[in-house]
Order: C-alpha cells, then structure tokens, then sequence
C-alpha cells in the first residue's frame, strides 16, 4: 500500500536506529524503502532517480538518526528527508529533463506495475501531469500533508497547494472545470469528460 | 416542504459561486484518492542497500558522529542559561542576530543562484545547498541548537557564495570569448 503515513517502525528498531545499530539500520531499510520509493517514483517519474531519493535519505539517516530528538520521531523526519530531496530534483535545471519525460515503463510489469488495471490506468494519467501537480497530489492526499504544509515546502502560499491540487484532479478525471473549494481544494463541478478508471 | 429521499449521484448541488456540483464528481474524486492510497509500494534495486552502506561509510566521518558532542554541549549551555525548560515547552528558540544576518544573505544571494545553466558543476552545489535544507528542517521541531542552526546558515550561504561565483566567472568568461 502507497505511503509512508501509515508505515510504523517497531520502537526496537527506532531506538536501535538512534544508537546506530546496523540491524536496526537495514530494518528500517526493509520497512521504509518501499513506500519511499513508491513516493519519489511517483513524483519524479524515473527509477534512476527515485532510488537516488532512497540512497541519499539513507545515507543521512544512518549519519544522523543519532541526533533525532524521539525514536518515534524516525519515520517523519524520513519522508520529510525524502520530500525535501525530491523538491530538490524537481527545482534543479540538471535533472529537469529526466524528470519531465514521460514515466517509464516497469522493466519487470509482473513485480511493479499494479496488477489492477483501473491502478495500471491511474499510474499512467498521474505520469502525465507536470511533476509538481503530481507532488501536491501525493504530498496531500497519500502522505496527509496540509495545503499549508505544502505552499511553506513550495515557498507558496496555501492557495498554490489547492490550485495544484484542483488543476491535477481536473486533468485525472478529464473534467477541466473542478474548482477550488474550501478545505481541500474542491468544490466539483458538473462537466462531463472521459474520467480515469477508478 | 423538505426532500428527505436520500441524494442521488446525479442531483445538482448550487455552490456558493454559482457552480454546479454533483456527488458522482465528487465521488470520483475520493474514488481516485483511494485508489492514489491503493498503488503499491515499489521495491528498490536489490542491490541498492549494499550501496547505501557503501556510501555511508566512505563518507568523512562528520556531523552523524560530531552531533551527539554538539547536542550536549548546546545542553548544556542551555542549561547554564536558564532557558533548557522554556526551550523544550516552547519549541526553537528566537533567531540570534547571527543566524538573522545569515538568512538575509542568504536571501539576497537566491537571485543569484537561480536559473543558472545547468552542468555537473551547478547540480553539485544545488545538492548540496538541499541537503543542508533538509537539515534545517530540523529547526522548525526544536531538533537544531541555535550553534548547529548558526553553521548550517553559514553553510548554506557559503555554498550560494560558490555558486554565485561560478555564474559570474562564467560570465565573464562568456564577454571575453564572445
């Protein structure tokens, strides 16, 4: 299942992880990894580059998990690691032209691709949004961030989460018209478009 | 007289803007949040980890190993102060005049490092520059001592220094050639 909100590390592990323990390190490696990974592939649309997201976000938390202020603080200060490195990637002109290519396909479909096609359909419509629509949409609604958690990570304001995030819907559900709304970002219009399976 | 049927998918819902809404929109937009929170995880290169601990310990011994040092000292300086209660209840201290005259540097110095044309040399900085962003975050959950604060603005303006600097040589050199 997508996200990292929901992944728990056991308190053994996290204590573990504060003292440098390397079981306790590769633990939270084996716990933590996947759902990252899901999250940076998903917003910078290229493997290459998402396992970058996971090298570097382990890399510091092995440095520095030491300094972390509660072991249950370790799961957080991961994603907002990883968060902050796939904002990174998506500012810096370098890696612009790997990540605003279209996704690429799984090189193996049977171990990474969804096996539900409507899921398959979602994959390649979020794969065609602009990266930074793609991010608003999974910071908010995958990983529980607010809209004003997400504009202070942008440099934006509160009202740049919710554009996004009514404009990426829009394009998903093939109805242009969804506007803002109060408390999410909608308040959902009645046009009629060719909507991604779900 | 008040419609108590239950509201069907397709009844029009007035906005107060004037807009139509209809609950099937609407469903079919938490359908696609559930089905976001649906996607399943992807598994890394298998090989990926090996290289993980690889990295970590060709790495300079440095801030991972220096920082339990630096957060006892900042302890106890805390403590010398009086403040060690007022911090924990309360959250990161105010700025020091330091750490302010660090971030209005560095905010004169963004314009400077944005736009730049990008090369191996540029990415390196901009890595560089995020990672000492990610460890500022720290800042904002009272993780971070004012010192550690203090040397990562130090850092971070000395990094958009160099990267400035790299844009005006280019520059210069560009007017020279051209």
């Amino acid at each position: 299942m997508a996200g990292l909100s929901s992944t728990l590390l056991t308190s053994e592990t996290a204590r573990g992880l504060k003292r440098g323990d390397p079981a306790a390190q590769a633990e939270a490696y084996r716990v933590l990894a996947p759902p990252l990974m899901g999250m940076a592939q998903r917003i910078l649309g290229d493997r290459g580059l998402a396992e970058e997201v996971v090298q570097d976000t382990f890399v510091s938390m092995i440095e520095r998990a030491g300094s972390l202020r509660s072991a249950e603080a370790a799961v957080g200060w991961v994603r907002q690691t990883a968060v902050n490195h796939c904002l990174m990637r998506l500012r810096s002109p370098w890696q612009q032209r790997r990540i605003a290519g279209p996704m690429r396909e799984a090189a193996d479909p049977s171990q990474e691709a969804p096996r539900d096609e409507n899921l398959r359909d979602l994959e390649r419509a979020l794969a065609r949004l602009a990266p930074e629509t793609r991010m608003v949409i999974w910071l908010h609604d995958v990983e529980g961030y607010t809209h004003r958690e997400i504009g202070r990570l942008f440099g934006r304001t509160e009202s740049f989460s919710k554009s996004q995030l009514a404009r990426g819907y829009g394009k998903l559900t093939g109805k242009e018209t969804v506007t803002g709304g109060e408390d999410d970002g909608f308040a959902t219009t009645a046009s009629v478009g060719p909507a991604c399976a779900t | 007289m008040t419609d108590s049927r239950p509201p069907r998918a397709s009844d029009p819902l007035v906005q107060p803007d004037g807009k139509v809404t209809t609950l099937d929109a609407r469903g079919e937009i938490d359908g696609l949040r559930r089905s976001l929170r649906a996607l399943p995880d992807i598994e890394p290169d298998p090989e990926l980890w090996e290289r993980i601990q690889e990295q970590a310990a060709a790495r300079p011994k440095g801030m991972g190993q220096r920082l339990p040092l630096a957060v006892a000292a900042s302890l106890l300086l805390a403590v010398t102060a009086g403040i060690l209660g007022a911090n924990l209840l309360q959250g990161p201290p105010a700025d020091s005049a330091a750490i302010r005259a660090l971030k209005e540097r560095s905010m004169k110095l963004e314009p400077f490092t944005r736009n730049i044309h990008a090369d191996p040399v540029t990415a390196a900085f901009q890595y560089r520059i995020a990672d000492v962003d990610s460890q500022l975050a720290g800042v904002t959950d009272g993780r971070l001592s004012q010192a550690e604060t203090q040397r990562l603005w130090g850092r971070r303006v000395a990094l958009m220094e160099s990267l400035a600097e790299v844009r005006r040589a280019r520059a210069a050199l560009q007017a020279a050639v051209y």
